[in-house]
């Protein structure tokens, strides 16, 4: 996958799907970054929604030094990409905890 | 599913099924066929929060946004007839499934992961990029969709039709939805299912035997199976469960596994599982993290892989240590419980919870991590100490007093409270047919309230520490010398007293559940304990709210409520009246 295929509108248009979130919840995020289900799961609630909020930043296009980040990610396997989101994520709640360690 | 017998107005229609199935433009024109009102459930979620879906999610997580869709879908049905295209998720609450099934007809649409994938495809590339779908071209997010698929199959078949959409146009997938929904109204009632979250398709031709109870909670759905005399049959459910499954690590104790080892060995070896046995001692000092570090050992001894099986065959201490080893050795394996007590049976086998002692506090340590399977023989129950038993069966006059807030509405057929007060006799001889009735109606309550609330956050699960505030304060006081299932009882007494005291219960509610705690054997009286510390205890205790404890106080029987209204005055008082009479 490289830039041309993940513009921002993949990520607007991923983040405001809302039947997809309906249907899925947060597990949908491995199909958004392309992870194993499990991986998203071992993630407590906070985690998981902070990535979302990661996704909306990404939607927003606001961030382009965060959207060439995750866009370079598509390249790299699943468990560095999963961790990398896990990081990049860290903080991105108000009432997330210090530990981010999965 | 449970159906009502009238079919004088038309039910509603509730559509089901994954993302991308075509719920919502198939519920559109079922309702200009039948002119009946359309309603897409994600679209009346957003019209009343005034929020979108991922902004819900953002905000207040998937509990969140799973309890508002439940009053969406409430408010939806209040007034019919109606054809509503509910979310992909809406099924797999048992709440949701319940209400449908009494308002409606639910009617699954189903298609394969690689049809969904290639119409969201289709709508990727037909849509603008404002409306863009998820999923893109690799095959990676084709093994998630099925992935996700898979763990919602179990419910969507619970659905009364199903319609297998592959090769149908959405005009033809009406006309099936129609079709059915008119052969449902007109079908014979059939014999009563209780949904009691699970596959309402028996395992066998046996109608003495319960269904399977599936508990559609964690990662992934499981079943528990109730029987008597099943162990022989256990290795073929574990190789369906677990297929790539080539070993069993067993966690036991060396009194139970002289019971069952022979049978439980043959019947895995027979499928092909190599048996690995560790008998460890079944008491609450294993409950420790010397202990969960040698299973460690001894698994990585035995090459356990993780995609093998850990068993864990016994009770309590067992139970707990067992589950907290699968839930962390390897970020988790898959863990399959045979219970031996009755406690086990009808309460701590189901909902995840395992626990490890600290040297400060129990049970201060744990994990949620459910099982892959429950597999529960009814007749090891002959072989387990009495007293230890009888406890137990203060579990069971929990649920009896909270069923119906739990179930919230009234249960099929007698009540669980009605089942075991006429049926004492049969109760104390063991006899098959009530015992194994009213163990899966016990497992059928916790699968529910796990299903509801799986973590402890709303108001569900919550109702199950129901006798336990005052019942932990009083283990903790006599230094646990007291029987778990005895304090519980004690703690029942006095709470439907403190109820009673507070106007919130009549008092028959609590003459009633204490005359039969009294004719269970179960103690309803304090024993005589130092009431300040006993007070400290119960102020102490880890349901404290802004310093109030949250009390589950019975109104009726069957039916509870969350209180923190509860006085230190009142507290002190139902206390002393408890020290001196019943």
């Amino acid at each position: 996958m490289n830039q041309l295929r993940k513009p921002p509108a993949y990520f607007k248009g991923l983040y405001e799907d809302s039947s997809f979130w309906s249907c899925c919840g947060l597990d949908g995020l491995s199909i958004v970054f392309d992870l194993p289900l499990d991986s998203i799961r071992s993630l407590t609630e906070e985690q998981k929604r902070a990535i979302l909020h990661l996704l909306g930043y990404l939607a927003s296009g606001e961030d382009c030094d965060l959207l060439a980040r995750v866009v370079a990610l598509q390249e790299v396997p699943a468990e560095e990409r999963f961790h990398a989101l896990v990081d990049l994520s860290f903080g991105l709640l108000p009432e997330l905890g210090k530990d981010s360690s999965t | 599913m449970k159906h009502t017998s009238s079919t004088k107005s038309p039910r509603g229609i509730y559509l089901v099924g994954f993302s991308g199935s075509g719920k919502s433009t198939i519920s559109k024109l079922i309702a200009k066929k039948l002119q009946w009102r359309a309603c897409d459930l994600d679209e009346l979620i957003v019209e009343r929060a005034g929020l979108d879906i991922p902004t819900l999610f953002s905000r207040e997580g998937e509990p969140g946004f799973r309890l508002r869709e439940s009053e969406a879908l409430h408010a939806a049905s209040s007034h019919g007839p109606f054809v509503i295209a509910t979310g992909g998720g809406t099924v797999v609450r048992s709440e949701n499934r319940n209400l449908m099934a009494r308002k409606g007809w639910i009617i699954f649409l189903e298609a394969q992961a690689e049809v969904l994938h290639a119409r969201i495809q289709r709508q990727l590339e037909n849509c603008d990029t404002k409306a863009i779908r998820p999923l893109l071209d690799a095959v990676y997010p084709l093994d998630q969709i099925r992935s996700l698929k898979h763990t919602r199959q179990p419910v969507y078949s619970l659905a009364d039709w199903t319609i297998h959409t592959d090769r149908l146009t959405a005009d033809q997938v009406a006309d099936e939805v129609i079709r059915a929904v008119h052969l449902l109204e007109h079908s014979r009632e059939p014999a009563v299912l209780q949904d009691m979250v699970g596959v309402p398709r028996r395992h066998s031709l046996n109608t003495d035997l319960p269904p399977p109870i599936v508990v559609a909670a964690g990662a992934w759905p499981y079943q528990v199976i109730v029987g008597w005399n099943n162990l022989s049959s256990l290795g073929q459910q574990v190789k369906r469960v677990l297929p790539h499954t080539h070993r069993a690590a067993i966690l036991t104790d060396a009194s139970t596994w002289q019971q069952v080892g022979s049978t439980v060995e043959q019947s895995l070896g027979t499928e092909g599982v190599e048996v690995h046995v560790r008998k460890i001692a079944a008491q609450e000092s294993i409950k420790t993290l010397a202990e969960v570090n040698a299973i460690y050992e001894w698994l990585l001894e035995i090459h356990f892989h993780r995609d093998d099986a850990l068993v864990v065959i016994g009770g309590g201490a067992i139970d707990d240590v067992g589950g907290f080893a699968a839930s962390t050795y390897m970020r988790g394996v898959p863990l399959v419980k045979i219970p031996t007590s009755l406690e086990g049976m009808v309460d701590t086998s189901i909902g995840g919870k395992t626990a490890l002692n600290h040297p400060r506090a129990r049970n201060l340590i744990g994990t949620f991590y459910h099982p892959r399977l429950v597999w529960t023989d009814a007749s090891l129950l002959f072989d387990e100490p009495k007293e230890q038993q009888r406890a137990a069966w203060a579990e069971v006059v929990k649920y009896a007093m909270l069923e119906n807030s739990l179930l919230r509405e009234e249960p099929v057929g007698s009540s669980l409270f009605s089942l075991v007060t006429e049926n004492l006799g049969k109760l104390a001889a063991l006899e098959k047919g009530t015992l194994l009735n009213i163990i899966a109606r016990c497992v059928a309550l916790k699968a529910q309230v796990v299903a509801s609330d799986e973590r402890d956050f709303g108001n569900i699960r919550i109702l199950l520490n129901y006798g336990h505030t005052i019942g932990h304060a009083l283990e903790t006081v006599m230094k646990y010398t007291l029987p778990h299932g005895s304090a519980v009882s004690i703690g029942m007494a006095i709470e439907a007293r403190i109820s009673v005291r507070l106007g919130l219960a009549g008092s028959d509610v609590a003459t009633r559940q204490n005359e039969l705690l009294t004719r269970l054997g179960l103690p309803t009286r304090l024993p005589e304990v130092p009431v300040d510390l006993l007070l400290a205890h119960i102020n102490n205790d880890k349901k404290v709210l802004a310093d109030a404890p949250r009390w589950i106080l019975p109104t009726t029987i069957g039916r509870a409520t969350v209180s923190s209204s509860v006085t230190q005055t009142d507290l002190l008082s139902v206390i002393r009246q408890s020290l001196h009479h019943d």
